[in-house]
């Protein structure tokens, strides 16, 4: 009994980690058709950045993810305007950004590389000790980390489906013609949607770092696991996406457990080929994004 | 009169294709104007060049006399330019009523939006009945309606519609026109594209026939029905 609390609590705190490190990811590709690999960066700047507030600046916990969301949404907002704005309108757009992205995320480690230095760093922004139940703990650290990203995951859902601006966005994601002929400013209405997967990710990159540790590349194992659960989910579903991270979460530590610590990922890699032979498009999806 | 829209020698096409040649027109605030011809001859491309969605290559368009070809299409809306586009650009995934909103993306406040869903639903009932219903799962004919409806959220002063009946039954085809019939009294002027002549004779003041991408004959809808030879050149029936 105590195994199984135990594979369930980590499990979920896994899956509520690749919840929120996959929202901004699946939220781009839905309304944009983009790919952003440059997503790692994101979680990166948000991780350094809340190194950077509580440790150089001595500055509360308080401000964490505050100082995260803005600067992530900064980051969104630059990738826009820099990069993305300028080969949207191109045929090859969706090959385009793949690799536009691949380089923004090599320039952004290897600037952290040069101001931080290569050694992984302790990420201030985590609770020692546990809750304990029973025989098993449930450590503070995921009990934050399941909070954040569930009320993370609460106010984006809401956000893109009662707000004006989560509608304008998914508007432009289903039909950019008509949404013009509404009167909306389709590339505004993608910077918006770019700052708001900015934020997202960065704040995802103080959970994601405070689990683990801080380093330039600390973003690309996230974004594979994310990326991979957008596959499966169907590529754009935000809902889907969400339920399939905890699944995968459960899955990989169930895995674990049983059978080891290295068979995990593998194992986790090894259903998605199952399940994209059986469902191509994904599991909730309806067939693969086409840009018009 | 006053002109409502005014087009100056406009020239446009994709690429290296020049689609539009030399088209002059004027309309005058709150007539009913048809645009009749093959397809393929640059009817459609000639909203799309006056809503902005294609650039023009040479001339100029005003409205209300003022010059509007360096702004784009969602500026143009904002100026109360509407076109509802051939087909079925609802949005899928949305209810009724979210493309509805959409509609209001320029209204100001919740309770001109509702005022003006509620002024849709009243004209079509249909639309109502299925308010959360997937627009992707409507009938042709009920997306038609959610496509007008949505265009006439925007209370625009020119209403470009480009094949209204394109594709429907011709019981559904009655009830587009009949709700056509009735913008007058909503959106002062009228620009109304259909390859068939027969129903656009019943609502338009006058009717251009366009065939190459240039007006060929302009005149009424009495004159146009006198004509025989002209309907059987260009139109085939």
């Amino acid at each position: 009994m105590d195994i199984f609390l135990q594979i369930i609590i980590s499990g979920v705190s896994l899956g509520a980690m690749y919840a929120v490190g996959t929202i901004a990811l699946s939220l781009l590709w839905g309304t944009m058709g983009m790919m952003n690999l440059a997503h790692g960066s994101f979680i990166a700047i948000g991780g350094y950045m809340a190194y950077w507030c509580m440790t150089v600046m001595g500055a509360s916990w308080i401000f964490v993810l505050p100082l995260a969301l803005a600067a992530g949404m900064l980051g969104g907002y630059l990738l826009y305007h820099l990069v993305v704005r300028w080969m949207f309108e191109r045929k090859e757009f969706s090959v385009d950004i793949i690799i536009a992205t691949v380089a923004v995320a090599a320039l952004v480690e290897n600037g952290l590389l040069n101001v931080a230095g290569p050694e992984a760093k302790r990420q201030p922004f985590s609770i020692s000790g546990g809750l304990k139940l029973g025989d098993v703990v449930l450590p503070y650290q995921t009990i934050l980390t399941v909070a954040v990203a569930i009320i993370l995951m609460v106010i984006v859902l809401y956000i893109v489906t009662r707000t004006k601006m989560g509608i304008v966005i998914r508007a432009v994601s289903q039909q950019q013609v008509a949404s013009q002929l509404m009167g909306v400013n389709v590339m505004s209405a993608f910077a918006q949607a770019m700052m708001l997967a900015g934020g997202v990710a960065a704040i995802s990159g103080v959970l994601v770092t405070g689990a683990t540790q801080l380093f330039p590349g600390v973003g690309f194992d996230t974004t594979i696991k994310a990326l991979v659960i957008c596959i499966i989910a169907g590529l754009g579903n935000l809902r889907g996406a969400i339920f399939m991270a905890f699944v995968l979460g459960l899955f990989e530590v169930a895995v674990q457990y049983i059978f080891g610590q290295q068979y995990g990922f593998p194992a986790m890699l090894s259903l998605v080929i199952v399940l994209l032979i059986l469902r191509p498009h994904g599991l909730f999806g309806k067939e693969t994004v086409e840009r018009v | 009169m006053t002109s409502a829209i005014q087009v100056s020698n406009l020239t446009a096409g994709y690429g290296r294709r020049q689609v539009l040649h030399n088209i002059s027109l004027d309309i005058e605030e709150g007539m009913v104007v048809g645009i009749i011809g093959p397809n393929g001859h640059g009817k459609s491309s000639l909203l799309k060049v006056l809503s902005g969605l294609v650039p023009a290559t040479s001339g100029q368009v005003f409205m209300g006399g003022v010059a509007i070809d360096g702004m784009s299409a969602h500026q143009r809306v904002a100026k109360g330019l509407v076109q509802i586009p051939q087909g079925d650009l609802v949005f899928p995934d949305m209810t009724v009523e979210e493309n509805l909103l959409m509609g209001g993306y320029l209204a100001q406040g919740r309770t001109e939006i509702d005022r003006r869903v509620n002024k849709v639903y009243e004209m079509f009932p249909r639309l109502a009945e299925r308010r959360p219903q997937i627009a992707r799962t409507l009938s042709g004919g009920e997306r038609r309606m959610l496509g007008i409806g949505r265009g006439l959220m925007i209370e625009g002063q020119i209403m470009l519609i480009d094949e209204p009946s394109l594709g429907l039954a011709p019981k559904v085809i009655d009830m587009v026109y009949e709700v056509l019939a009735k913008l007058r009294s909503v959106s002062p002027t009228l620009l109304v594209v259909e390859e068939n002549p027969v129903r656009l004779q019943a609502i338009a003041d006058r009717i251009y026939l366009m065939d190459n991408g240039e007006f060929v004959w302009n005149g009424t809808p009495d004159e146009l029905s006198r004509n025989s030879d002209l309907i059987a050149t260009y139109l085939g029936a």
